[in-house]
């Protein structure tokens, strides 16, 4: 038996669909996070014969006529597929809207049910809603419901086996259209197509989809002649809403404005709305990153200063104990997690490394493995704050508001305010983010989202920017990690406006399509979404970890240690072997970027992590991990980081300290090398979401993109870091860009002059 | 007049929707349409969120300007 789920946006059909099956996916208070169809098995009763219940959970719709791509996939769905039964979930504190998908879900020949859904929330508002009334009116069960708690849900699911039979679609506009309907009904009826009722009066509606239909267009343009008939089934349904099915609600009275109302009065506000968010987004990334918490060792130093670590001559035990939190200034909870989990590895690491005596098998363990897999699981703490954060402000319903805030100002880049949920999803995963941009109306305006998704440094690469980050404030004594780390987020948000500015101007035109969004009400965050939000995340990483990351670093370290006779080389030799080779290479590719023939003889591992990043991002700091740990084994070589020192500190940025001093690498060069890493082509998965989402043969050219995007930005911050006034060059070239792009859209002077005539000839 | 110039926390009646016809469905379909009540609940910069039904909204100023709204006739 299949069970499908329709119901408008937010209106708690994924919850119910949590609930019914037990599963997990992604729930958020803001309209549109469900875009795709998702199946389980309900875990309570068997059908009628003892089959499986299985349950659908499909996208929000607000009516049966889709206005995005993702809308279309429910109605497809819902006609095409014949499912046993559609349960209707209706959201029961805003009955009149939600009634209108059901007056237009009835009119399909299907066995419906409707879920009155959030009923706990109407009691507690002292509304009541009359359920006879309503399943006299609709001619169908109607069961109220609590997703969110789950009550009635059981009970709702039995009514659904026992009372599940074919049904006849009925429409509501019957009445007053019958000379239209008959006329449409008896075209889609000789068609014999399945529910013609339903397409029948879609064509009344004008419905894009059904106007493709053969003879369609000929027989809505005869019934219709002048008269809008769209106008008039639209209307019949609300005025049989309200007349037949409304009453049904009777409202306690109460204040004009609610509590949500209250609170938009301040977080929409015109001018404070801006300021608050970016308030909001410093603290998430303070709290996340900063190794100097609330500033207070800054504060501190204005007058006499805190004692550093080594100050306070601790014994070495407690002097780890103390390091995790605090060294000349306290630490912020992320990086506490961070030093935590760092502590805990660097000592398994050092135990499992020492037990083992032949050479090649510790190293290819302590190193290949272990050093690539720690130096991206420590920063499993850091990534999963983050999500927190932002899962957080995802479920009491405040994204949406920042993402009306700020439609005014992503208009002047030429994208909707609605694009600012798959970018901010984009800082947790590309994949989701590319995904969810169905949300959006226009072709193009989804197309440059797409492509600037990954400038939102996902929670993969944060180990790249930390890491580096930090090996560059202790290695080179300047700046403070956590200003580099914002600015690397900083830098890539600056990027993506400026090439959606760029898309938009050029290859992307288009008009920017209305905003038009239902904001929720507020609620509190819920405890057990927040954490199965964060379990899932963490099973998505320590599987890739063990999967993919995993495979790659031995086979990195494989061919590090292995040269093109297939003989083993030890760490010394690492020079001579097949991933040197390979790598010296590639590596001049990279020298106008700072990280490629300039660098001694060591420099091609910069060039070896980059390309190990288009599997995955975390290799590339884990790449760091296998050949720092290689390097740092071979002591002298390398001038004075030696294998102790990995024991006290971080494992990633240990790392990166231990390239540094290897490849003699400038800070232009190392910023550059981060600003490419998080610029460049995404991870296999999201370039295969990329192109399942993008337009055909627009692929190709969003790969281009991405090379391109990464590799100018990236040799703009080398050589302007390195040579301060090569910032007039760059500034020369971005002038004559932006002039010739104005000139083209002007129609003064013609790129494509040549094309045109090509076409003409 | 437009919604754009309506006073917040007044309940309107809709008279016209003047949008192309793809977001004039869209808005039929959230409950925006000739004959409909409309609160204007705040406005910034001409981006308005308005009460419908029992739903909030959030539009853009191009079509806070393009949804007429006049007022609503007392049954009193």
């Amino acid at each position: 038996m299949k069970v499908a789920l329709i119901g408008n946006p937010n209106c708690g059909k994924t919850t119910l669909f949590n609930f019914l099956t037990g599963s997990t996916a992604h729930v958020g208070n803001w309209p549109g996070v469900t875009v795709e169809k998702r199946e389980g098995v309900y875990k309570g009763l068997k059908g009628r014969c003892g089959e499986k219940i299985e349950i659908v959970d499909l996208p929000g719709i607000y009516s049966l006529s889709p206005y995005t791509p993702e809308e279309v996939i429910s109605r497809n769905f819902m006609i095409d597929e014949h499912p046993d039964l559609v349960i209707n979930i209706v959201d029961a504190t805003n009955l009149e809207r939600n009634l209108y998908l059901t007056t237009q879900v009835l009119e399909a020949d299907v066995p419906v049910m409707v879920a009155l859904n959030m009923m706990d929330a109407v009691e507690k508002s002292g509304d009541t809603i009359d359920v006879k009334v309503l399943e006299r009116e609709l001619g169908v069960p109607v069961m109220p419901i609590s997703a969110l708690k789950g009550t009635g849900v059981d009970k709702m699911m039995e009514r659904a086996v026992e009372e599940c039979k074919p049904r006849k679609g009925v429409s509501v506009v019957n009445d007053a259209l019958k000379a239209e309907v008959a006329a449409t009904l008896d075209f889609y009826e000789s068609a014999e197509v399945s529910s013609p009722l339903f397409h029948a009066i879609k064509l009344l509606e004008n419905d894009e989809i059904e106007l493709e239909r053969n003879g369609a267009k000929e027989l809505l343009k005869k019934i219709a002649g002048d008269n809008d008939l769209e106008a008039a089934v639209v209307d019949e349904r609300y005025k049989y809403i309200v007349s037949r099915l409304a009453v049904a609600k009777k409202k306690a009275k109460r204040d004009d404005l609610s509590k949500s109302d209250k609170i938009d009065k301040a977080l929409t506000h015109r001018v404070w709305a801006i300021p608050i968010f970016l308030v909001i987004l410093f603290a998430i990334f303070h709290v996340t990153f900063s190794e100097d918490f609330l500033y207070i060792g800054a504060w501190a130093s204005l007058g006499g200063g805190l004692p550093t670590l080594a100050d306070l001559g601790l014994s070495e035990g407690m002097g780890t104990f103390v390091g995790i939190f605090y060294d000349g200034a306290v630490f912020s909870p992320g990086v506490i997690l961070f030093n935590i989990f760092d502590t805990l590895f660097s000592t398994i690491m050092d135990a499992i490394g020492g037990a083992i005596s032949t050479e090649w098998l510790s190293g290819l363990i302590a190193d290949g493995v272990l050093g690539g897999l720690f130096a991206v699981l420590g920063f499993l703490p850091q990534i999963l704050m983050l999500f927190l954060w932002f899962s957080i402000l995802e479920d009491t319903g405040y994204m949406a508001r920042v993402a009306f805030v700020l439609d005014r100002i992503f208009r002047r880049f030429g994208l909707s305010g609605r694009s600012f949920m798959p970018m901010i999803m984009g800082f947790g995963c590309g994949v989701p983010a590319m995904i969810n941009t169905r949300t959006l109306a226009d072709e193009n305006e989804r197309t440059a989202t797409i492509r600037v998704i990954p400038f939102f440094s996902c929670g993969a690469k944060l180990p790249i920017l930390t890491a580096i980050a930090g090996g560059i404030c202790e290695y080179f004594g300047v700046g403070n990690a956590d200003l580099i780390t914002y600015g690397m987020y900083l830098l890539g948000v600056v990027s993506a406006v400026v090439c959606v500015l760029l898309m938009r101007n050029t290859t992307m035109k288009g008009a920017i399509p209305p905003f038009i969004m239902e904001l929720p009400t507020y609620h509190r965050p819920q405890f057990k979404s927040l954490m199965l939000h964060l379990w899932d995340k963490t099973k998505h990483f320590v599987k890739k970890a063990f999967t993919i990351i995993f495979a790659s670093t031995v086979i990195i370290w494989l061919f590090s240690h292995l040269n093109w006779s297939w003989r083993y080389l030890p760490d010394e030799q690492m020079n001579d072997s097949i991933l040197a080779s390979l790598g010296k290479l590639i590596q001049p590719i990279f020298t106008p970027l700072g990280f490629g023939s300039q660098l001694n003889s060591f420099g091609w591992v910069f060039a070896v992590a980059a390309l190990t990043g288009l599997i995955a991002k975390e290799n590339v700091v884990a790449t760091f991990g296998t050949l720092g740990a290689c390097l740092i084994a071979m002591g002298a070589n390398v001038g004075g980081v030696t294998g102790d020192v990995l024991l006290a500190d971080e494992e990633g940025i240990l790392s990166s300290i231990a390239m540094i001093t290897a490849t003699g690498i400038t800070i232009p060069a190392l910023i550059s090398f981060i600003a490419f890493n998080m610029l460049t082509i995404p991870c296999f998965a999201a370039c295969a979401t990329a192109k399942g989402e993008l337009k055909k043969g627009t692929f190709k050219w969003t790969l281009l993109f991405w090379v391109a995007a990464s590799y100018i930005i990236s040799a703009a911050v080398y050589t302007i870091g390195t040579w301060w006034w090569t910032l007039f060059i760059w500034l020369l070239a971005v002038a004559v860009a932006v002039t010739l792009i104005e000139l083209n859209n002007k129609g003064k002077i013609k790129f494509n002059r040549r094309k045109k005539q090509a076409e003409a000839a | 007049m437009p919604l754009l110039l309506a006073r917040e926390g007044e309940t309107m009646l809709v008279i016209r929707v003047a949008a192309e016809p793809k977001t004039r469905k869209h808005l039929e379909n959230l409950g925006i349409m000739t004959g409909a009540l409309l609160t204007p609940l705040s406005c910034s910069d001409g981006n308005m969120i308005v009460r419908v039904h029992d739903s909030r909204i959030a539009l853009n100023k191009e079509l806070a300007q393009s949804i007429i709204v006049g007022h609503r006739p007392s049954f009193a």
